[in-house]
């Protein structure tokens, strides 16, 4: 990462810049209070269907219905990928179904990390989710690469980035779950 | 145009695609179009009247087909998504629609279209891609010919994660008559649909987009919808649990005398039933969990998979009650796993489980008569319980060899092929057996859908029906007689109701079906008129709807999927169910003998009910009073119109054939 004064490459993590001094603001990192929406744990694909997903989509519409002023499922910041295709012609033995959701990483986020437009950025107050400023994002995408989760996208019809802001602390899609497979958790 | 612009719901425009001339025209829908026909089924039937001239060959280039979003898929409205898909079904010979569910009715909203009509035949093989660039026809040369999950993989691979796809599979190329349309590899529409994309030589549509849909009052539909979520999810109606446990195949609980009204004999013993039963089905094969359709709160299909046996491989979603009752209840087949096996070959080739499996048990049927010999089916020995001549001639249906050419022609068909077999054919227009006296009266030929729960409701239902119906109809008559005439009386509410469910893209699970858990937003006997139907689409539409209004535009469709049958020749003689049905015994209602003395009287009340003539020609009166006197006019002027005949058929080796066994 990169000191947000100086602009000298840093260490991950580090609270003080050896460069200048300067403390990075607690709106980009965040040890404590950060919250998350995230699938159920315990839930082993291939057992215990009752609660696991269904690929039914419903996160998606009132995601996007939420955010977006109508249901569209390309919209949504949440994304459930069915692979039971692949599974059906046996190009994988477990039927996994692809659910990519912003983390909320706590510390440093690898998103955060990756962007280096000031004020793009930021940590919510209340949630501690990770918040893209479409003002003052440039559309350089480099958290799209960044994410190891493959969490947040650029959509070109709206020109901007997607990703989970936990809806202000009340997430839409873990109240409409109709296996509630989602839950909504304080990771740090 | 500008009222078009404010109005909410519907996304606006209607896609036309000439394949002929490769060409693709947007239209606008109307103000008119969209208030009295809704969406769904109601505008495939508007479109099919204008479009399709009586008497044509369904699997003629000029033919068409339609598939289209309900008013309500593509919102947030939960359980609302689902396709129609309407043609002159190359089965029946009459209108054919399906309703099929999956995630692919959404993706056609988002993209910006109530609905597509195809016409023409492309000179090659095609499928078309809708996405925020347009529209456009691409060459299907390495798609054509795979099964249905390759064509979804593989047109998602290439185009995007968002991609869905409905196709068709190896049976709809070879001109299958009992072919369907095949929605995200697992969901069913129409059987005989999957011909007439054949025809056409579409092999699939694969759409995304992100275009919004204008709505009144977003916030408070949102609240409804997550409302109507909570109802959903609390309701207590019987069977509500066991229903979203097992999906349909809890039908082989509730119902385990039901096949084969129409045959003389019913091959599995009752002992054999309990291999079918839904809890040694789930846990022989149900890996795990359920995928669902589009916004769905029920979840009732599942993915299943077959480890041991001759079928051991086989993996597959959405199992059904429905297409595989036949094939094991009816053929007296208790392997189980064959069953899983048959179900998974019909989605990988796009044939309709229904009437596939309808077919072979009519053939059964033969072969125990001696009309059919070893001779005629290849040397495949037809005999109850045979589940490997059951996969055999599944393959053989799907890529027409041998005796498969005669089996793909439908259940009706067949007996036109088969020497001495026409006075043993069942039900009406070619469809499935008659188990029930309204599925003679549905406008796509025998069937299950129309009308079923007023029919077998409890009296004490049926009298709050009843109380609710008279203030807006009031000559309805006295509620219950005995016979069947109380019933009747109140028949053709439901399937005006069931009729609105298909325009609005809702599930008749959720919306009134055999979970008990009707009508969108309230109970049926509570709210019989809709007029919390009418309030949500006030609250979506931003114009004044009043839930007579919403049931008048269902019998204003219902009327107009008549007439097409009239003009194709539908009548009164048609219209009753084949002679070897004239006499069911219904066992499992204990309603007794019903007879054709029975069933002429039935239709008579029918048709008297409403208003229609003797002959069930919908009278100009009737047609005026829905605002389809264009319809009376047509019919007046033309009639009368050569009899039903069935679909006109092709010489049995005209037909392409061929392809591949698919492995799963």
């Amino acid at each position: 990462m990169f000191c947000e004064k100086c602009g000298k490459e840093i260490t991950k993590g580090v609270a003080v810049c050896p460069s200048c001094g300067f403390q990075p603001t607690s709106s980009k990192v965040r040890l404590k209070n950060v919250w998350r929406v995230t699938p159920v744990e315990g839930q082993v694909p291939v057992n215990g269907f009752a609660t696991d997903c269904v690929v039914c989509e419903t996160c998606m519409h009132f995601c996007s219905h939420y955010h977006e002023g109508s249901a569209i499922p390309a919209l949504s910041r949440i994304v459930i990928d069915p692979t039971e295709f692949d599974w059906m012609m046996h190009n994988t033995d477990h039927h996994l179904v692809n659910r990519l959701i912003c983390r909320q990483c706590p510390g440093v986020a690898p998103c955060m990390a990756a962007c280096r437009v000031p004020n793009a950025m930021s940590r919510d107050d209340k949630t501690g989710a990770v918040l893209i400023d479409d003002e003052f994002c440039n559309r350089c995408r480099a958290c799209e690469r960044a994410c190891p989760y493959q969490a947040l996208w650029f959509s070109e019809s709206r020109d901007r980035m997607f990703k989970c802001d936990l809806c202000g602390g009340d997430p839409q899609c873990v109240q409409v779950c109709p296996v509630s497979c989602l839950k909504y958790e304080k990771i740090a | 145009m500008q009222q078009s612009n404010k109005r909410g719901g519907w996304a606006g425009k209607i896609l036309k695609i000439d394949l002929t001339a490769g060409k693709v025209v947007e239209e606008p829908v109307t103000d008119e179009l969209a208030y009295s026909f809704l969406g769904g089924r109601g505008f495939d039937a508007k479109f099919l009247w204008d479009m399709v001239r009586p008497g044509i060959d369904p699997l003629a280039p000029e033919a068409v087909l339609t598939l289209g979003a309900g008013l309500l898929t593509g919102t947030v409205y939960p359980e609302c998504g689902r396709v129609n898909v309407g043609c002159l079904s190359p089965l029946t010979g009459i209108y054919g629609f399906g309703n099929s569910g999956g995630w692919w009715p959404t993706r056609l909203k988002a993209a910006g279209y109530d609905h597509i009509i195809i016409t023409g035949r492309s000179p090659k093989p095609v499928y078309v891609l809708i996405n925020d660039d347009g529209v456009e026809i691409k060459d299907a040369g390495d798609i054509w010919g795979k099964t249905t999950t390759e064509t979804e993989k593989i047109l998602r691979d290439k185009h995007g994660r968002d991609v869905r796809v409905a196709g068709i599979g190896p049976a709809g190329e070879n001109l299958v008559r009992t072919a369907t349309t095949i929605v995200d590899a697992s969901y069913s529409a129409h059987g005989g649909s999957g011909a007439v994309w054949g025809s056409k030589n579409l092999k699939a549509i694969a759409v995304t987009g992100t275009k919004k849909i204008h709505i009144h009052d977003p916030q408070t539909f949102y609240d409804l919808a997550k409302q109507e979520i909570k109802r959903i999810r609390e309701c207590t109606r019987q069977g509500e649990a066991e229903y979203k446990k097992y999906g349909t195949l809890i039908l082989y609980k509730w119902l385990p005398k039901y096949v084969g009204h129409g045959a003389d004999k019913r091959y599995l013993p009752p002992e054999e039933m309990d291999h079918l039963q839904p809890e040694n089905l789930f846990e022989k094969y149900c890996v795990g969990y359920h995928a669902a359709c589009s916004n769905c709160q029920e979840n009732c299909t599942y993915l299943w998979e077959v480890n041991v046996g001759p079928y051991a491989g086989t993996r597959t979603g959405a199992l059904r009650f429905g297409s595989t009752d036949y094939m094991t209840m009816g053929m007296g087949n208790a392997n189980t796993s064959s069953m899983v096996k048959f179900h998974s070959l019909c989605n990988q080739y796009g044939l309709c489980g229904k009437m596939a499996a309808t077919a072979l048990y009519f053939a059964l049927e033969l072969y125990e008569r001696g009309i059919l010999t070893k001779e005629d089916t290849d040397g495949i020995e037809i005999k109850a319980g045979d589940h490997e001549a059951i996969i055999e001639l599944t393959h053989m249906i799907a890529l027409r060899q041998g005796f498969g050419k005669i089996l793909g022609e439908g259940p009706g068909n067949m007996a036109r092929f088969i020497k001495d077999a026409y006075p043993y054919r069942h039900g009406v227009y070619g469809r499935i057996y008659t188990a029930l006296l309204p599925f003679i009266t549905s406008t796509r030929g025998t069937d299950h859908l129309g009308c079923l729960e007023t029919f077998t409701a409890t009296p004490e239902t049926r009298n709050k029906l009843h109380e609710n119906l008279v203030k807006i109809y009031p000559d309805l008559g006295p509620p219950m007689e005995p016979g069947i005439q109380g019933k009747t009386r109140l028949m053709f509410w439901e399937e005006h109701h069931k009729t609105v469910l298909d325009c609005m893209g809702r599930c008749f699970i959720a919306g009134g079906g055999i979970s008990g858990c009707p009508s969108i937003g309230y109970e049926l006997d509570e709210d019989p008129m809709g007029e919390g139907q009418a309030r949500l689409l006030t609250i979506l539409t931003g114009r004044e709807f009043t839930g007579a209004e919403i049931l008048k535009a269902g019998e204003r469709i219902f009327n107009l999927e008549r007439a097409f049958n009239v003009r194709q020749g539908a009548g009164r003689e048609s219209d009753m169910a084949a002679p070897a049905d004239q006499n069911i015994q219904f066992d499992w209602l204990a309603l007794g003998k019903v007879d054709g003395n029975i069933m002429r009287q039935y239709l008579d009340q029918y048709y008297e009910t409403r208003g229609w003539d003797k002959d069930g020609v919908p009278t100009r009166a009737k047609l005026e009073e829905l605002g389809l006197g264009y319809v009376a006019d047509e019919l007046e002027a033309n009639r009368p119109y050569p009899p039903y005949q069935g679909p006109p058929l092709w010489p049995i080796d005209k037909y392409p054939s061929g392809g591949e066994r698919t492995k799963w």
